[in-house]
Order: structure tokens, then sequence, then C-alpha cells
């Protein structure tokens, strides 16, 4: 479904990510897995169109997409929950979900999702009316969510989704992404909890200093000796 | 006497205001000063003036001069701000200082150095009270001014677009990603933007009767001001910066004379304010 060529990207002069190949297969579950600063992020960014690579191809259902737009790729259904969760500060919460479904034509869809959207979430209900910055962390990260699904994605990329959270938030978290995986959207996720995404993901990749050092099955992985030292904790 | 005093500062911070806007809004969305806002108010100025002299029309020639001038704004960010936006906001800074005196040079190849006339006949008269003298192009100003600033007002509120470019404001990288066009969002803003300093220029042609090529040099220095204490980049700030500088600059010169020029009190008024609020009037973190 999503495809990553030996990407290259830069910030400036110094070199974010190293010949980074990644494939995910459409109804996939998978996690990207490093420490601070080995590029996860960037990667993310690469596949939303935010960092043009320098070096490399990212294909999506068959089509190049590297040098497209990132407002192009909202249409091809991506839905990206960002790190730090980047809600619209001054906008309300409705008219954040408005954005999320920017890219919707039909504005029965739109209505339809926003209802969608406040089903899951009614505290976003309760809350429609109100900006944004006044919401507090949870509520911000519920918000990310929800404006990611507003465009009814196939894929959903998730940067960090427990940071700044509660234990018992993150796991109601990961818990209604596993819903939506099996409900048929594939998920790539960013986490620094290992622990939690490997149980949660079908895959992992490991990520160093901007360069892919392994890829297997989360079961797998929970075994290997080096990821258990490095990421799990001992 | 009073009354007539509130007026005529009104009127001139309606002119600042739609100088202003433009430029707030381009701030607003790309943290860049685009001081070659100020050159489209000559350009319209320009434009509306040679449109009545050729046509008689002033109907005709706001129309065609705010046309002709937004398109110029939407030709100065397809291919001199877009192709730089990625670089150090210093590169968009100079592009712009550089185009600013292109435009008044080339103003002054085209039309001459000297000052014109612009005696405009308006289809209607001014309103006489016992007290009270409004003449039409005081109305004029107020009511068209009134009129683009409503207009912004619905479409920043209500529209889509203006959803878009309140995002864009926010995060343009995540408005980037949510599917907003952003080379759409700039082109809009420039387009409305350089029309607003269009219909100022025209109209401050005809208030003092003079169009000439340096005519965008005092309301360029004045705009940065206005932005600055409206918030940087918040249109409701800068349109309430606009009408108080406006009526200071009108009060102290006509009741209490002041021993700078007219045109040095916005910045003292700026120096002052961002002294006791320097973050401006409105601003728009929280
Ligand atoms: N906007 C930027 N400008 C310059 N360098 C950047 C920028 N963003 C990231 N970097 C650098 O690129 C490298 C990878 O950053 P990235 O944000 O992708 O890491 P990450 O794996 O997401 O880290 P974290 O777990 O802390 O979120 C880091 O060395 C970082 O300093
Ligand atoms: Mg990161």
């Amino acid at each position: 479904m999503l495809k990553l060529i030996e990407i290259d990207a830069f910030y400036g002069k110094s070199q974010a990510l190293h010949n980074v190949s990644l494939d995910i297969r459409a109804g996939e579950f998978v996690t990207i897995l490093g420490a601070n600063g080995a590029g996860k992020s960037t990667i993310m960014k690469c596949i939303m169109g935010l960092v043009e690579p320098k070096a490399g191809r990212i294909e999506y259902e068959g089509l190049d997409i590297t040098r497209r737009p990132a407002w192009e790729r909202a249409a091809l259904g991506f839905g990206y929950v960002p790190e730090g969760r980047r809600v619209f500060p001054d906008l309300t919460v409705e008219e954040n979900l408005k954005i999320g479904g920017y890219k919707l034509t039909d504005t029965k869809v739109l209505v339809r999702n926003i209802e969608k959207a406040y089903d899951m979430f009614p505290r976003l209900k309760e809350r429609r009316r109100q900006l944004a910055k006044t919401m507090s962390g949870g509520e911000q990260q519920m918000l990310a969510i929800a404006r990611a699904l507003m465009p009814e994605p196939k894929l959903l990329l998730i940067d960090e989704i427990s940071m700044g959270l509660m234990p018992i938030m993150v796991n109601h978290s990961l818990a209604l992404i596993k819903k939506l995986h099996e409900e048929g959207i594939t998920v790539l996720l960013v986490e620094q909890n290992a622990n939690k995404a490997l149980k949660f993901a079908q895959r992992g990749y490991i990520l160093k200093t901007g360069r892919i050092t392994l890829e297997d099955t989360s079961s797998n992985l929970i075994c290997n000796k080096e990821v258990v030292e490095a990421y799990l904790g001992a | 006497m009073i009354v007539q005093q509130l007026l005529n500062g009104l009127v001139i911070g309606s002119v600042y205001a739609l100088t202003a806007m433009g430029a707030t809004l381009v701030y607003g969305i790309l943290r860049i000063l685009d001081l070659a806002n100020a050159g489209a108010y000559a350009i319209g100025a320009y434009a509306g003036l040679f449109l009545y002299l050729s046509t008689g029309n002033i109907l005709l020639s706001f129309a065609g001069a705010i046309a002709l001038t937004g398109f110029f704004g939407f030709v100065v960010q397809r291919y001199l701000y877009i192709p730089v936006l990625d670089r150090p906001p210093i590169v968009p800074l100079i592009a712009s200082i550089g185009l600013f005196i292109f435009i008044q040079d080339l103003l002054r190849l085209v039309a001459g150095p000297r000052i014109r006339e612009f005696q405009a006949s308006l289809p209607f008269g001014a309103i006489k009270t016992e007290t009270l003298t409004i003449n039409p192009t005081w109305i004029l100003i107020i009511v068209l001014t009134a009129a683009l600033l409503a207009f912004l007002w619905y479409l920043l509120a209500y529209t889509k677009i203006g959803l878009a470019w309140r995002a864009t404001a926010q995060d343009l990288e995540i408005a980037k990603a949510m599917g907003v066009n952003i080379n759409q969002v700039v082109a809009y803003n420039f387009l409305l933007g350089y029309a607003f300093a269009a219909t100022a220029g025209i109209m401050v042609g005809m208030l003092y009767n003079s169009v000439f090529p340096t005519m965008g040099d005092v309301p360029a220095y004045k705009m940065l001001a206005l932005i600055v204490l409206g918030g940087l980049g918040n249109p409701v700030g800068t349109v309430a910066a606009a009408v108080m500088i406006g009526l200071i600059e009108t009060l102290i010169a006509g009741y209490i004379g002041f021993f700078l020029p007219r045109d040095a009190i916005a910045f003292v008024a700026l120096i002052i304010i961002l002294l006791i609020k320097p973050e401006g009037l409105m601003s728009r973190k929280a």
C-alpha cells in the first residue's frame, strides 16, 4: 500500500534519514521504534509531504507521490496525527474538525463525519464551540485523532500518541486505534513507549540515527535481546 | 468642531486600515513583511487616475484599478514570494524592499516625477448640517472602507476559504497536511490585499488631490507600525490600531499641536504603546 524506497532526507546540511525503506501492506498495523532524534517524525513528514526527500521514492497504491504537494495527499486517504497534537489553537473544536475534512466536497458527508466524531468522543461534542487551546491535553489528543479521521482515511499515521498523556489515557487511545485497525484502517504508529507499541502492532521497524537497523514481527522483536536492552528496559 | 475632527480622524484611520490590511493578512500566514504592498497603493492611485482621465467614470476607474492591482498582487506572490518561501525570512523581506523601489521608479518613468491632480466628481453631494459638513470624498472613504472590511470579515468568519486562512495563520504545516492548498490561500490573500491597497491609494489621491510616485513611502512606514500595534498579523487588531492612530493624529494635530511633523505621531504612539503593552493591542498568542 505504502512504500518508501531508499529515502534520504535533510534539514539544511544535516542528514536526518539515510537510505530508509519501508513497506506497509494494506490492513497492517506497523510501528517504528527509535530513540529521540532517530528520525521517526521525519519519516512521517516525508510520507505527508512536509519534508521533501533529497533522494528515493515514495509510492502509494502504485502511484509515485514523492513530489506531490502535501495538500493533495490528504485526499489520497492519509490521516495524520502529528507529534505534539498540533490542533489549531484559536479555532473551535468543530472548526478543527472541519479543517480535518477540508477535502470533502460533499457537505452532507462532512456533517455526517463530524457527527461520527462526536459519537466516538462525546467530550468533543460538549466542547464543540470551545477554542482548542482551552482544552486539556487529553482532550486535545482526542481532537487530533478525530481530526485525522474526518476524511475517512485508509492509512492512519500517528506520531507519538503517548506524549504528555496519563498511562490510562495512553491505553485508552491505543485501544481506540486497535479498534479502528480492526475496522479496516491501515496504521503506522510511531511510539516512544515500545512495550505498548509492540503489544498492539503486528510488525515493527527499528530506526537508529536515521537508518533502519532491524525489521521483524512484533513477537520476534519482543524476544530480540538487542531490542529489549535498548527500548524495552531490562 | 469636535465632531468634524473625529470624522476627519475616522477618515484617515479608514485609509490606514485598508492600506495595512493586505500586509497584515500576508504577515498572518507567511510571517513576511510585504513592504511592496505600499507600492500597490501608488499603482492603484495612478491606475485610478488614468482610468478616470480617459473615461470620466469614477466607478469604472475604481473597478479597473482594483482589478489591475489585484492581478499585480497575484503575479507578485506567484513569481516573487512563492519561489523564496523556504529561504530565511530576510530573503523575502529584501525582495519586497527591492520590489517597492522598483515600483516607485517604474511609476516615475511611466508617469513622470511630478505631482498630478486627482479631481474627481462623485455621483453624490456633501452632507451639510448647521454645524457639520461631510464632503463627498469623506463619505466615499467611510462607506467603501466599511463595506470592504465587512466583506473581509464575512470571508474570514463564515467561508471555507476564510477558515483555511485562519488555520494556515495558526499552523501552516498542519494546514497543508489537512489538505489546505497553501498556494491558493496565499494567492487569494495577495489578490485581496493589493486590491484593498489600491482602493486606499485612489481614495487618498482624491482626498489630497495629489498622486505622485513616492506617495507610498509614508504609508509603508505607517503600515509597519500598524501591523506591530495590531498584534502582528491580526486583522481586527490592525483595524483598531488604524482607527486609533487616525484619531490620535487628527486630534493632536488639530487641538494640541506637536513639535514633530504630523506623520511622526504614529511612531511616537507606537513607542508608547509598545512600552506599555509589548505584545501589541491585540495579540494572537494565548
Ligand atoms: N525542523 C528541523 N530543523 C533542523 N533539524 C531538525 C528539524 N526537525 C528535526 N531535526 C533533526 O532531525 C533529526 C531527526 O528528528 P526527528 O524529529 O525526526 O526525530 P524523532 O525520532 O521523531 O525524535 P523524537 O522521539 O524526539 O520525536 C534530529 O537530529 C533532529 O534534531
Ligand atoms: Mg518525533
